[in-house]
Formats: C-alpha cells, sequence, structure tokens
C-alpha cells in the first residue's frame, strides 16, 4: 500500500524478536510469585506508586496516543492535537475516584461488581455488554495499531506483523497475569518517556516552523483554522471520551483495586500529568507531512511515515520501539482486565456461581486466548481507521460517566434510570456518530446519558455504602 | 437465568443490533461507482481517503484534482490511495489513470470523482462546544463539591 518503507525488513523483524522475547521471559519472570487468583487477577492487591504511575501512564500511552494523535492532527489540525491530550482529563478526575473505590470496595475484583451491586442487575448486564464491546474495539485497534505501524515502516505485510503483536502480547499476558503486566508496563513506560523526548528533540532541531506554516497556510489552510468547525466539535468530545474510557473500563478499577492503599490517588494524578503533553509531541509530526510532501496513504499511517522520512532509518527505529511498547503495554492490560471482567463478571456471575478459585484461575488463561484469537481474527481484514474505529466506542463508553459518577458519589438514583442513561446515550451516541461525524458521538451519548441521569439528584437518598463491600467467598480468598 | 436476565434481554438485544449496524457501515466503502472510491468521508470537516486499488490503472499512477481552476496532478506514484485534508468549503473533483504516457487509458478519465466538501456551520459547532463546556462543569460540580461520606474511607 505504501512506497515510503524505510526500515529493512529483516531489522524490523529482528527488533520484533528482541523485544517479544524480552516481553515474554519478564512475563514469565514475574508471573512466578502468583499463588492464587488474587495474585493473578490483583497482582496481590500491594503495587507501591512507582509501579503504579508507570502503568496507568504507559497504559494510557496505548499506540491509539502514538498513531491516532497524528491521525486527528491530520485530519482536524491544531484543535485535533490539542483535544486528544485532553484525554489526560480522564486520568485526573479518576485520581480521586481511584482512592474511593479502594476504601469502599475493599474485596472488589471489576467495575462489574460495582455497577451490580449499585444498580442492581439489569444495569450490570448492560453494562457488561458495553464494555465488552468497548474493550473488543480498543483491542482491534491495538491489533491493527500494529500491523500498520509495521508495514509503514518496514513494508512487512499488515496481517504478519499484526499476527505476531497479538500472539505476544497474549503469551505473556496468560503467563504472568496483572504482575506480569504492571512489570512490563514499567520498562514500556520507560522506553516510551524516552524516545518520547528523543522525538520531540529531534522535531525541534530538524524541522523548519516556518516551511511547515507556510506550505500548510498555502495548501491546507484549515489544519491551522482555530474556529475550523469539526474540530471545535471535537475538543469537549475527546475529554468525555477519554472521562467514559476511564471510568468505566475494568483496566482502571482492576489497578485501583491492585494498588496499595493510599497510592491509587496519587499514581493517577502523576500519570495524567506525564501523559498530557505526548499526544502533543506526536501529533505535531503529522503537520509537517505537506511539507515533506508526503503521500499518506491511510491518515493512522502518518506518523511512522513522516518520522522515518524526517529522520531516517534512526527515526524509523525509535517510532517502532515507541509504538511497540506502547501497544504493548495496552494490549495486555486490557487482555487481562477483560479476562477478569469475563470470568467473574459473566463465567462465576452467570454460567458457574460455584466456580472455585482454581477453576477461575484456568478460565482466565482461556478466556485471554479467545480474546486473543478474536482480536487477531477481526483486526485481520482491517475495517476501518484507527481513529473511525476508535470514535465509535466512544458512543459506547461516555454513556457509562453518569451512572459511574452518580453511582460514586451519591446515594441517589435507581437502577432503571441508569440502565436508561447508558442505552439511550450509547444510542443516540451511535446514531451522531453518523449523522454529524465520529468528533460528536461521546459528547452526544454523554449529553444524553446526563439527561437520562438528572432527575436522580433530586431524588431521596436509598443507597446505603456499606452494601458495596462484598464479602469474598472462601474460595476466592 | 433469572427474571431480571430476561428483562434486560431486549435491550441487550436492542444494543447488540445497534453495534452490528454501526460495524457494517463503518466498514463499507461509501461510493463504488467510480474508478475511485472513497474509504474515509469527512466531508463535512475537510478531509477525504481516495482509494484506487480496483481502478485498474497501471502503475506508476497519475491522481488528478480540479476544483473549479482545471485539473492538477496531485499525486504522482505506486500508492493506490492517498488522505486529502484541510480542504476547504467548495465542489472537487478527481481522476487517476497512469502516469506513464505509454500506458494511459482514456476509458479511466471518465466520469470523474465529484464531493463536495460543506464544512458544520459555526453555530452548530459552538452549540456542542458550549454544550460540551456545560455537561463538563457539571461533571466537575458532582464530583468535586458534592460526596456523600462512605463508612470505609481509604486505609
Amino acid at each position: 500500500m505504501t512506497e515510503a518503507a524505510i526500515l529493512p525488513p529483516g531489522l524490523a523483524w529482528g527488533i520484533i524478536l528482541a523485544f517479544s522475547a524480552l516481553w515474554v521471559l519478564l512475563g514469565w519472570w514475574l508471573g512466578r510469585g502468583n499463588n492464587n487468583l488474587d495474585d493473578y487477577m490483583l497482582a496481590g492487591r500491594n503495587v507501591g506508586l512507582g509501579l503504579a504511575t508507570a502503568t496507568a501512564m504507559a497504559t494510557w500511552v496505548t499506540s491509539n496516543t502514538t498513531m491516532t494523535a497524528p491521525q486527528l492532527t491530520y485530519q482536524l489540525g491544531i484543535w485535533g492535537m490539542v483535544g486528544y491530550s485532553l484525554g489526560a482529563i480522564g486520568l485526573l478526575l479518576f485520581a480521586p475516584l481511584a482512592a474511593r473505590i479502594r476504601g469502599m470496595m475493599p474485596a472488589g475484583h471489576t467495575s462489574g461488581d460495582f455497577i451490580r451491586l449499585r444498580w442492581g442487575k439489569m444495569a450490570w448486564r448492560v453494562f457488561l455488554l458495553i464494555s465488552f464491546f468497548y474493550g473488543l474495539g480498543w483491542l482491534i485497534s491495538l491489533g491493527m495499531a500494529g500491523g500498520i505501524l509495521i508495514e509503514a515502516l518496514s513494508g512487512i505485510p499488515f496481517a504478519y506483523g499484526m499476527t505476531v503483536i497479538v500472539t505476544i502480547c497474549t503469551a505473556y499476558t496468560v503467563f504472568g497475569g496483572l504482575r506480569a503486566v504492571i512489570g512490563t508496563d514499567f520498562i514500556q513506560t520507560i522506553l516510551i518517556l524516552l524516545g518520547v523526548l528523543l522525538l520531540a528533540w529531534l522535531v525541534m532541531t530538524n524541522i523548519g516552523f516556518e516551511e511547515i506554516h507556510a506550505t500548510l497556510s498555502a495548501e491546507r489552510p484549515e489544519l491551522l483554522n482555530l474556529l475550523l468547525p469539526a474540530s471545535i466539535m471535537f475538543l469537549f468530545n475527546n475529554l468525555f471520551f477519554g472521562v467514559g474510557e476511564i471510568f468505566h473500563s475494568n483496566v482502571w478499577w482492576s489497578r485501583a483495586f491492585a494498588f496499595a492503599p493510599g497510592v491509587g490517588k496519587r499514581a493517577y494524578l502523576l500519570a495524567g500529568l506525564f501523559w498530557l503533553p505526548i499526544p502533543i509531541v506526536a501529533g505535531f509530526i503529522a503537520l509537517a507531512a505537506p511539507a515533506l510532501n508526503i503521500n499518506v496513504p491511510a491518515p493512522d499511517m502518518v506518523a511512522p511515515l513522516v518520522a522515518s522520512q524526517m529522520f531516517g532509518l534512526f527515526g524509523a527505529i525509535l517510532v517502532f520501539i515507541i509504538v511497540f511498547a506502547a501497544l504493548a503495554s495496552s494490549l495486555d492490560s486490557l487482555l487481562a482486565a477483560m479476562s477478569d471482567l469475563i470470568v467473574k463478571d459473566i463465567y462465576k456471575g452467570h454460567i458457574r456461581k460455584s466456580a472455585s478459585s482454581r477453576e477461575m484461575r484456568i478460565a482466565a488463561v482461556w478466556v485471554i486466548l479467545g480474546l486473543g484469537l478474536l482480536t487477531w481474527s477481526l483486526s485481520l481484514p482491517r475495517l476501518s481507521t484507527l481513529g473511525e474505529l476508535l470514535y465509535l466506542t466512544g458512543a459506547f463508553v461516555a454513556s457509562t460517566i453518569w451512572p459511574i459518577a452518580i453511582g460514586l458519589k451519591l446515594r441517589k438514583g435507581t437502577g432503571t434510570q441508569a440502565t436508561l442513561a447508558m442505552i439511550a446515550g450509547t444510542g443516540i451516541g451511535l446514531y451522531s456518530y453518523f449523522a454529524i461525524g465520529f468528533y460528536v458521538a461521546a459528547l452526544v451519548s454523554a449529553g444524553v446519558s446526563l439527561i437520562v441521569m438528572l432527575p436522580a439528584l433530586f431524588m431521596k437518598d436509598s443507597f446505603t455504602w456499606q452494601s458495596l463491600n462484598e464479602p469474598t467467598s472462601k474460595q476466592e480468598s | 437465568m433469572t427474571r431480571a436476565c430476561f428483562k434486560s434481554c431486549p435491550l441487550a438485544v436492542l444494543l447488540l443490533a445497534a453495534v452490528i449496524m454501526s460495524w457494517c457501515a463503518i466498514t463499507s466503502p461509501l461510493k463504488a461507482e467510480n474508478a475511485i472510491t472513497i474509504t474515509s468521508d469527512g466531508s463535512t470537516a475537510g478531509y477525504l481517503t481516495l482509494d484506487w486499488s480496483e481502478s485498474g490503472a497501471t502503475q506508476p499512477y497519475k491522481l488528478q484534482m480540479d476544483k473549479g481552476s482545471g485539473w492538477q496532478t496531485i499525486y504522482e506514484g505506486g500508492d493506490t490511495a492517498t488522505t486529502l485534508t484541510g480542504l476547504k468549503n467548495g465542489n472537487y473533483r478527481f481522476r487517476i489513470n497512469s502516469a506513464d504516457p505509454a500506458t494511459i487509458d482514456d476509458d479511466l478519465w471518465q466520469p470523474p470523482l465529484s464531493v463536495e466538501i460543506a464544512h458544520h456551520s459555526q453555530t452548530k459547532a459552538f452549540a456542542f462546544f458550549f454544550s460540551g463546556l456545560l455537561i463538563f462543569l457539571i461533571l466537575l460540580w458532582l464530583l468535586f463539591f458534592t460526596g456523600q461520606k462512605t463508612t470505609q474511607p481509604e486505609a
């Protein structure tokens, strides 16, 4: 598809093999200490501040940050870049909630646990469906990003690169559970931060700002237009998409349960602050594409194409390592968190209520393998661009913001309201995705969900917080 | 399965149907009657991704655009797609052929693909912006100025 590949395929395979071996060995090594289900699913509930901050940041720096932020900059201009960085607000707002969650549900396992106990079974099932589709969409976007990255930089066909990346991440998540995910996240964070700092320095020293500005002004003036309508609409959309992703997803709840007491709030705040500039740096390089006269076959390929064109072989290797680390750190986290949700809420919650800890541990392995296979099979046809796929899920997740926020802060509202808020928000959000554009789906979903939940604010208190502290069964302890 | 499951099944089915329809919609090419197809349509946001892999033209390709002042070549090379961004309001036409004069196929020039770029109005854009701001302020109020105490603060 592209003729701009700069990385020799042999070198690309070498990097992939070296990092794959590192992640799998680390996964195996870190997973040796897993003695029970809590160890496997929640890393023993005792993760310290350093690892906690690193895992929160590494998970939120996804291949979407490094590849979709440039795509949105390329499509929506300056505000696309700034809007993407507003995704940090989700982490910052979740910080105080993480502390509250840890305190209210000391024996909790998943975000599904909270919805079931707070809003009842009907809301729980709708929430699980939303969470599953979101997780699957994110997994597919990560699998696709791996294949696109490798194809753009080395010319290796999309299917091969995607297959290797999905297989490797599935393998080390199976070996080590959440402990391995958090451990590898720490190393991946260091790689991402060093790589992005180096990339920022290269951008500042290699690109002529004036040339970029002059080319954009002449050829693509709308990208510099601060009143570009779609990008104005996108700003709060991305904010609510990020908030919805983090508030509802078990990726973040499982970490809130896994972090040691007192750690969650500071870890999420630090992670949000560290994350904030990354989409700006990643997004900025997309603006150089017109000045460099690069053809961009698909908008989600713009970052690796520009980096390799500007910085040559060294830049290509650097971008390759950053994005590989970023997508591996998210893919493993998501596989682990989704498997927790499926094992705890679907397998034990619906199918086999008497499942022992050992049976759940085995089920978790099979679920991770199954999710890996599903991700591979749905990524293979490369049916959409990363941005379009990702923002489709925005309509789902933004509908959960109010049921989660009101549910955590107030003792008001009913399960029916929460259920309707999620369904109406998702439905109308999806409609707006097609009727208006991907850049409003999450905003509309959050707005509709708020309207449905608003009467709850004026209702009498009807919930007791103690109901959230579900006793742990002997089999799970 | 419990009664609650049966009660929530229709809602879940509705949601599932919405997902399947959405998936089908985002994965189908938008226009297929021309040698060029639009694979990502941002005509209300100023961007388009064009694909000519099924055009039958011979490599290297030449993509031309006419925005009212005559045909201009905007890409020459071996790729089979391109993404155009930052487009202003107006009518645009696109056509594809071989860049090699020896293999040009005159039939490929017709019909060109016509696309109208029409950005959303500023009124609509700011309506969304201020709605978003209002919702965000309500969220901040809820998170930082409300909150009934739990009996179990974090250790």
